[in-house]
């Protein structure tokens, strides 16, 4: 235990989960301490302990209100960097896997958009403002301490030097390559059971300079992959980010990665389900080279399922991983990081703290896990090991919604709701809700030409360029 | 009506007191009885927010500011099914670097009698751990403006 006068937390890994997790520790410990093996930057800048940062990211509402409540002011600091507040109705064109969504006016859920490196800056700066937290750098964790009934410290690596830094209070928020299973069966805890779903998903991202008027408030657009097809998935987002860029990522399932060569980048973008991406990206000067990146499969691993030791609790990707098509992992983390305040509010350090938050982390994470994983399990050449059942039911029940969503806004609102983490799933089971849907759509779907007219920002720059369409 | 009335004397600044009080967006960073919240405006009568507290099943509700006397007390208005809770909050300086805090809760109406058998005796308890956080918050801002001059 830390000297008797002081309570002390230790947190692996200052990312996202990392940091917001040391915040919710602050006010109930002395001191916490956060173990980051890799570096900061004083700006943000791409780290190596965070290569998916050049890829596009979302902060879902949900996540980015659960961030509010750990650290009030940030996202208004993230809107004064330039980050980019999209209500999804209003503000993002979406091609989901059954046409068209229609624009309408709802500012409850939205998506900000900017770049990982602002995000995780903002969320570090705020974190470090408290004089309880401290961060040790290129410091490598190596192992917890403790035996499988409490866990009382965690063993590092600094400088080469082996040592122990004792904790009334571990988190784990190492992300998805965490060794904390491994560290636990080291302890004499079973095996911790992992779900794995993979569709052998990749992605190509690239940078772009928006074209002069197409800076400001200029809304999205996300083309969805479409499982069930018997064919290989596809998809794009454009996003817009801070000081005036647009990022554009390309995903393709197993069978259809999309390529990282500057034609091929291009010919898959218009390739896709429509091409509005690809006459965008045709009107933007690339800033970076195209960035690929594999290896995105979700993951849940069953901790709550453990007898967990005293002490220790799993937060963020190293408890649940999904794929970054569904734009959760940042959001997740929050609300896990605002559980684990929650829990702490209830009882304090009392016995069975770590067990109540992985609990709480795993009701937060189920609704996000079934439906990447129901989703992701349709695509061709999955590997996986579990078993969904009533899956054709469950996939015409999917497009019956999503046909029914893309002409009515009752019913694509509370999709968003659920969407954007800002609302339990069982919202899309409201009785008005499932009524739309088994009377179905009622409107023609929206033709291309009609969608993206919804959007006379997006309609303008296409007009400069030499659009094929 | 149903109504209670706690008081404590804490140790800190009334400045520091009232400039914690008064950032209603940050409660849920500081009081264990308030889970989460959210607030509109500034901090005046007519501004209006929200908040879920730990008692109970995370029960809560929106809330008015109807009436502030800046530096000295607040009152909030929560409309309740067939009534409303006032909470009445009070801060006097009673000698140097020490505050008298009070809170009175009326809750108004036929929901009153449900408020008290399923709420008051918690929301009581946790008045004066909401005492006790606001001494320590109170003191670390008072820290924190020392040595920023």
């Amino acid at each position: 235990m830390s000297d008797a006068a002081t309570t002390r937390a230790v947190v692996i890994g200052g990312g996202m989960a990392g940091m917001l997790s040391a915040v919710a520790l602050s006010r109930f410990t002395d001191e916490v301490v956060v173990v980051e093996s890799d570096t900061f930057p004083d700006s943000p800048r791409p780290r190596r302990g965070l290569p998916q940062g050049g890829q596009n990211h979302m902060l879902m509402a949900g996540g980015a209100e659960a961030i509010d409540q750990l650290m009030p002011g940030t996202t208004p600091l993230l809107h004064a960097a330039g980050a980019h507040r999209l209500p999804m109705a209003g503000k993002l064109l979406t091609l989901s896997s059954e046409g068209w969504f229609r624009r309408f006016e709802d500012d409850d859920s939205y998506v900000v958009a900017c770049s990982r490196q602002l995000l995780d800056h903002i969320v570090r700066g705020q974190a470090l403002l408290d004089p309880s937290i401290s961060v040790l750098q290129a410091v490598k964790a190596v192992g917890l301490a403790g035996d499988a009934r409490r866990i009382t410290g965690v063993r590092i690596e600094q400088n080469g030097e082996p040592r122990t830094i004792d904790a009334e209070f571990v988190v784990d928020a190492s992300g998805s390559r965490s060794k904390v299973r491994d560290w636990l069966t080291g302890l004499g805890l079973p095996q911790v059971h992992e779900e794995f779903v993979d569709a052998g998903l990749a992605y190509a991202g690239r940078i772009y300079e928006a074209p002069g008027k197409a800076v400001d408030d200029f809304p999205g657009v996300l083309i969805q992959a479409q499982p069930g097809t018997g064919r290989p998935g596809t998809g794009g987002a454009f996003m817009p980010q801070e000081d005036g860029r647009w990022i554009v990522s390309l995903i393709g399932t197993a069978g259809a990665h999309p390529p990282v060569e500057e034609d091929a980048f291009l010919r898959f973008a218009r390739d896709l389900r429509d091409p509005v991406i690809a006459d965008l990206i045709s009107a933007a000067r690339p800033l970076t080279p195209i960035r690929g990146s594999h290896g995105l499969a979700n993951r849940r691993r069953s901790f709550h399922k453990l007898p967990l030791p005293e002490g220790l609790t799993v937060i963020g990707d190293a408890a649940m991983v999904l794929s970054p098509n569904y734009a959760t992992g940042m959001s997740l983390a929050a609300l896990g990081a605002l559980a684990l305040r929650t829990e702490l509010k209830r009882t304090g350090l009392a016995p069975g703290l770590g067990a109540r938050v992985q609990a709480q982390i795993a009701r937060i994470g189920a609704g996000p896990w079934k439906m990447a994983s129901t989703s992701d399990y349709f695509f061709p050449d999955v590997r996986t090991n579990i078993t969904v059942r009533g899956g054709g039911m469950q996939q015409r029940m999917t497009a019956r919604f999503s046909q029914t969503a893309a002409e009515n806004p009752a019913v694509l609102k509370a999709v968003y709701e659920v969407t954007t983490l800002r609302a339990p799933q069982n919202r899309m089971m409201t009785p008005p809700v499932l009524g739309a849907v088994l009377r179905g759509p009622r409107r023609a779907p929206l033709t291309s030409e009609a969608a993206i007219a919804q959007f006379p920002e997006i309609g303008d720059v296409l007009a400069r360029t030499e659009s094929v369409r | 009506m149903y109504a209670f009335d706690e008081s404590s004397t804490i140790e800190a600044d009334l400045s520091a007191v009232w400039q914690t009080v008064s950032d209603v967006p940050s409660w849920a960073t500081w009081d264990p009885h308030v889970l989460s919240c959210g607030f509109e405006g500034p901090f005046e009568a007519g501004s209006g927010g929200w908040t879920v507290w730990r008692i109970g099943s995370r029960t809560g509700g929106y809330f008015n500011v109807i009436e502030v006397w800046p530096g000295e007390a607040y009152t909030t208005e929560t409309p309740l099914p067939f009534g409303k809770m006032l909470i009445i909050n009070r801060y006097r300086r009673s000698g140097p670097g020490r505050v008298d805090v009070s809170r009175r809760v009326e809750v108004h109406g036929a929901f009153a009698t449900v408020f008290r058998i399923f709420w008051a005796k918690e929301f009581q308890k946790d008045t004066q751990v909401t005492f006790q956080a606001l001494e320590r918050e109170a003191q670390r801002r008072g820290a924190e403006a020392g040595a920023a001059r």
